[in-house]
């Protein structure tokens, strides 16, 4: 008899220390869930609807040359390019300022082999021409270049080329995009070494400082 | 019952009944004292935060709970204390949000190394939009100058000073990659960092203990310890903060990068990316397939690294052909 109440009380200690125990879970498992209930009701982010503008910067309509006179202001007289060329002959085999005698002396071009008709209008050099003879404005310059850098152009529109600055989710905001011409310069179109910014600086008190490795 | 009192208590343990009453120093008493002198120094031990108080830490911060268990109205009242915190430290009126992540959204990160020209400007970038101490130029990237050929980062020189791209080289910024198996989650002892819904790892600066295993553990080198509190003056303070980015962190915590999710849960880009004057950066939402990170991923031998280690990073490197 002295042994079964032994037993027995070992037993109901057991169940209640159980019992305890999952009450204390519950209550835990209850309190966190009211600490991340109020903010679990995440919104969700769907596709579509409306979306906001990709604008693509434009360079100006087109190019002037400076005459290299002043006006009485002291500002610089800028003058179109069909002044002069409206009445010269165009020569379409110039591919180096040294040829020219006039105006466009102190140009230097890196842009392969290409011509300057290649590029420009012999017609109008107010616009631009394709390879096929079309005609288009310095406002579409990207057309033109798109014609024999196409991996580049594919980049572009695919987002991993020429950079952007706004809004990644278009439903909520714009984006602005670069033109070619706004980081190449067309007449010589390599990216230009830069030195580099915001150098790290080294912990103190170590030969190495905090590099790569620490 | 005299005789009694001599006798062995009958346990073998060699003590007499009514002992004590003979001798100050028997073994229960030492055993008695010894048991105290632990038991007191165990509790001046727990106690130790208060006796370390600092006059820096607030009651309310001291009291303050994880980031995830406290209430709308609990994280108001800490919000705002941390605004007031920051007008008092640095005299700047700040607005502090929390920035809650999007269901549906899985943020990517792509760079494309052949365009990447190493002008470290996107580390600048960081550095201002994220607050980050001036004195040491804290940054959470590191533009890596690596050699053509060598595709490992640990060769990689963070120190170069000469005018960029060099022929020789190719450039590799590095920051958080956002894994999908984060290390520096596993072993925060105290659960202070975590990997959210839209897949940023974020810190709660005021759970943080310090201990910086997390930073041990990244095999990417991009936790960042404040060792000391951060200076940035008045003007360059950006006052767009969030609480778990770029809200200025109280001395040792450690802290990383956050794909600026004070900027990217609003839908806007990254610092780093508008910062970047090549377009060498990609950023999107992984979940959408029209996305220009999903067209990088489909169209690109996109690699990421130390795959080998197993910790699948959200950010992705590619080349161009």
């Amino acid at each position: 008899m002295q042994e079964i109440s032994k037993t027995g009380r070992v037993v109901v200690v057991i169940a209640v220390l159980i019992i305890l125990g999952l009450l204390t879970a519950v209550a835990v498992s209850y309190m966190q869930g009211a600490g991340t209930g109020d903010r679990s009701n995440l919104e969700t982010w769907t596709p579509g609807g409306t979306q906001h503008e990709v604008t693509i910067n434009r360079p100006d309509l087109m190019p002037m040359v400076d005459s290299g006179k002043k006006d009485r202001q002291g500002n610089p007289v800028m003058i179109r390019c069909n002044n002069c060329h409206d009445t010269k002959e165009p020569n379409t085999l110039t591919e180096s300022a040294a040829n020219l005698k006039d105006f466009h002396q102190h140009m230097s071009f890196r842009h392969n082999s290409l011509k300057c008709a290649s590029c420009h209008n012999p017609e109008d050099y107010e616009s631009l021409r394709l390879a096929d003879g079309t005609t288009v404005s310095f406002s579409n310059v990207m057309q033109l270049c798109a014609q024999c850098h196409g991996p580049q152009f594919r980049d572009y529109n695919n987002g991993s080329h020429g950079g952007m600055t706004g809004y990644w989710d278009l439903s909520r905001g714009p984006r602005q995009r670069n033109n070619c011409v706004d980081c190449h310069d067309p007449h010589a179109p390599a990216y230009p070494k830069v030195m580099p910014v915001f150098p790290p600086k080294t912990r103190i008190g170590t030969k190495g400082g905090e590099g790569a490795k620490h | 019952m005299s005789d009694n009192k001599k006798e062995s208590c009958g346990s073998g343990c060699g003590c007499h009944n009514g002992a004590p009453d003979e001798s100050l120093f028997n073994r229960r008493n030492v055993l008695k004292a010894a048991g105290a002198t632990l038991g007191v120094a165990a509790f001046a031990k727990a106690m130790a935060p208060i006796t370390e108080w600092k006059e820096t830490t607030s009651v309310d911060e001291f009291l303050q709970t994880h980031y995830r268990e406290l209430s709308n109205d609990q994280l108001d009242e800490v919000i705002a204390r941390l605004e007031e915190e920051t007008k008092k430290d640095y005299g700047a009126d700040v607005t502090i949000t929390d920035h809650r992540p999007q269901m549906g959204v899985k943020f990517g990160y792509a760079l494309n190394l052949s365009i990447c020209i190493g002008c470290r400007r996107c580390a600048e970038a960081c550095h201002h939009e994220n607050n980050h101490d001036r004195a040491t130029s804290n940054s959470y990237i590191r533009v890596l100058e690596m050699t053509k050929g060598s595709m490992d980062m640990e060769k990689g020189n963070v120190h170069y000073d000469h005018p960029v791209p060099h022929p020789d080289k190719f450039y590799m910024p590095v920051q958080c990659q956002q894994c999908d198996n984060p290390p520096c989650v596993d072993v925060c002892p105290v659960e202070a960092t975590w990997k959210e819904e839209d897949g940023i790892v974020v810190v709660d600066y005021n759970w943080c203990i310090g201990c910086r295993y997390c930073e041990a553990a990244c095999p990417y080198h991009a936790r960042r310890f404040n060792w000391k509190k951060p200076v940035v003056p008045k003007n360059e303070i950006n006052p767009n903060q969030s609480y778990l980015s770029n809200r200025i962190r109280p001395q040792g915590v450690m802290e990383k990068c956050t794909f600026c999710l004070h900027r990217t849960r609003e839908g806007r880009m990254p610092a780093c990316l508008e910062a970047c004057p090549t377009g060498a950066r990609v950023f999107g939402n992984l979940l959408d397939p029209h996305s220009e990170i999903r067209k990088v991923i489909d169209t690109k031998r996109v690699f990421v690294l130390k795959e080998e280690l197993g910790t699948r990073p959200s950010f992705f490197y590619f080349f161009d052909e």
